[in-house]
């Protein structure tokens, strides 16, 4: 079955949603625009969208190819596409914790939480070298090799970045608690994009926030402790091929100094921010030296679920 | 068969109208933003909001001295445990902060009261911080460049 890209149609409303919340920032101050930082991250989904378009052919050419050895063929039953965007948005769960916790794929991902604003152009402020992580054989190639056809993984994975979309703004604070317990939200996934000690590498999600809780990376956004936006070393530049390029750049100049294999090695595979004298810090040293290393309960949870009569 | 809905018919074509008009939806946004303003331009109040920012991103900096620019656009801080400086710069809408060791630093140089910098970093532009006097330039031209 040849199937439409959502992603090439969902633009329309990308562009009216962002319009909308532009408007609602000027009016009520509870967003926060730049032009300058809005043009890069907008350039920067218009050249992933180009990217896109001119390396499909080697996914696609991949993902034919694997499907040729699938285990069992699900065919396209309506309870299949449902299993099948709960199935991709756990492999996307897994994809993004790597994303965040290997350097090479870090230097993909980096591109999108390099602005210090978070708003709904943030959402597109994406790679355009995505296809140097090789990121769709590592985790593109589990689903097809199931049984699951080919175009319904892609169509299912497309609405996953759609849904993502509409979480990257401060404009609406929480959803009822049902609702924050089982999805991603634009509460969780602000704590995602923070550089707060105690947010750092949490909540991983893309659609269902279960994933994190499940796997012991969850954090609830805390009222005491609002969200810093951005990256431990933030960018000096709205240039969109310097953001899109400056941690590979960087990869490349630490393995050229690199002493031995093991440095060049951990260099490109051991998590961001890994040298071998400890002079720059992991995630994980930074939360050791803020003392967050487990995730931090907020006043809500620790709340018990009913107050005892008295 | 697929139904209709599904099948795509010019796709190439297709493609090319949606980058276009995404591109010309970039300017329109950009546009938009610019007209509608709704942010206001950073600058650093004082030494101590600056240090405190500074400290967000650098959690072990010993600070050996500080100075706020005169235009309230840069703060530079001495670590007191290395050669490196700590900078805050405001722009745009936001602060930047920087540890550079003097390897980062591709060019320190006084012009009079100014303090002009390039760095070894294209993520970082090149700078010009106003400071006090002539003397207080050369000062942290020189640190910058390892002469503390």
């Amino acid at each position: 079955m040849d199937l439409f890209d959502p992603i090439q149609f969902a633009i329309p409303f990308f562009v009216l949603l962002i319009i909308a919340e532009l408007a609602y920032a000027r009016a009520t101050g509870k967003a926060s625009f730049e032009p300058r930082d809005s043009g890069a991250s907008l350039a920067m989904g218009l050249g992933n969208v180009v990217a896109g378009v001119v390396f499909a052919g080697v996914g696609a050419a991949w993902y034919g190819f694997i499907g040729q050895y699938a285990l069992f063929d699900f065919g396209w039953a309506w309870y299949v596409w449902i299993a099948c965007f709960v199935l991709d948005d756990f492999v996307y769960y897994w994809s993004h914790r790597f994303a965040h916790t290997i350097r090479w794929f870090w230097a993909d991902h980096v591109t999108h939480h390099s602005s210090q604003h978070y708003n709904l152009t943030t959402a597109l402020r994406q790679p355009w070298f995505n296809i140097f992580t090789l990121k769709f054989i590592w985790f593109g190639s589990w689903m097809i090799l199931l049984g699951f056809p080919p175009a319904m993984v892609a169509f299912c994975g497309a609405l996953n970045l759609i849904y993502q979309f509409w979480i990257h703004t401060e404009v609406i604070r929480k959803f009822p608690a049902p609702i924050e317990a089982v999805m991603n939200t634009p509460s969780h996934h602000r704590v995602h994009h923070a550089t707060n000690a105690v947010y750092l590498d949490r909540n991983y999600a893309g659609v269902f926030i279960i994933w994190d809780r499940m796997f012991g990376t969850f954090q609830a956004e805390l009222d005491e402790e609002p969200c810093r936006y951005g990256i431990i070393r933030n960018l000096g530049t709205y240039n969109p091929l310097r953001i899109a390029i400056h941690e590979w750049w960087g990869i490349v100049k630490d393995v050229a100094s690199a002493r031995s294999i093991r440095h060049a090695l951990a260099y490109v595979f051991a998590p961001p921010g890994w040298s071998p004298d400890g002079s720059r810090l992991t995630t994980k040293a930074i939360k050791k030296q803020a003392g967050v290393e487990k995730p931090v309960r907020s006043m809500e949870e620790a709340r018990p679920a009913s107050t005892p009569a008295e | 068969m697929p139904p209709p809905f599904f099948v795509a018919k010019n796709r190439t074509m297709i493609t090319l109208l949606i980058l276009a008009g995404s591109g010309l939806a970039i300017l329109a946004l950009i546009g938009l933003n610019a007209w509608l303003g709704g942010w206001t331009p950073s600058r650093i109040d004082s030494l101590d909001a600056a240090l405190e920012r500074f400290r967000r991103d650098y959690l072990d900096i010993a600070p050996a001295g500080s100075v706020l620019s005169s235009d309230g656009k840069a703060v530079l801080i001495a670590d007191a445990n290395s050669a490196s400086t700590g900078m805050v710069i405001a722009q745009g809408d936001i602060l930047v902060s920087r540890l550079v060791a003097p390897e980062d630093v591709a060019e320190a140089r006084p012009d009079g009261a100014s303090l002009m910098i390039r760095f070894r970093d294209f993520t970082f532009p090149s700078t010009r911080i106003e400071l006090a006097d002539d003397a207080e330039a050369a000062r942290w031209a020189a640190r910058l460049q390892g002469a503390h």
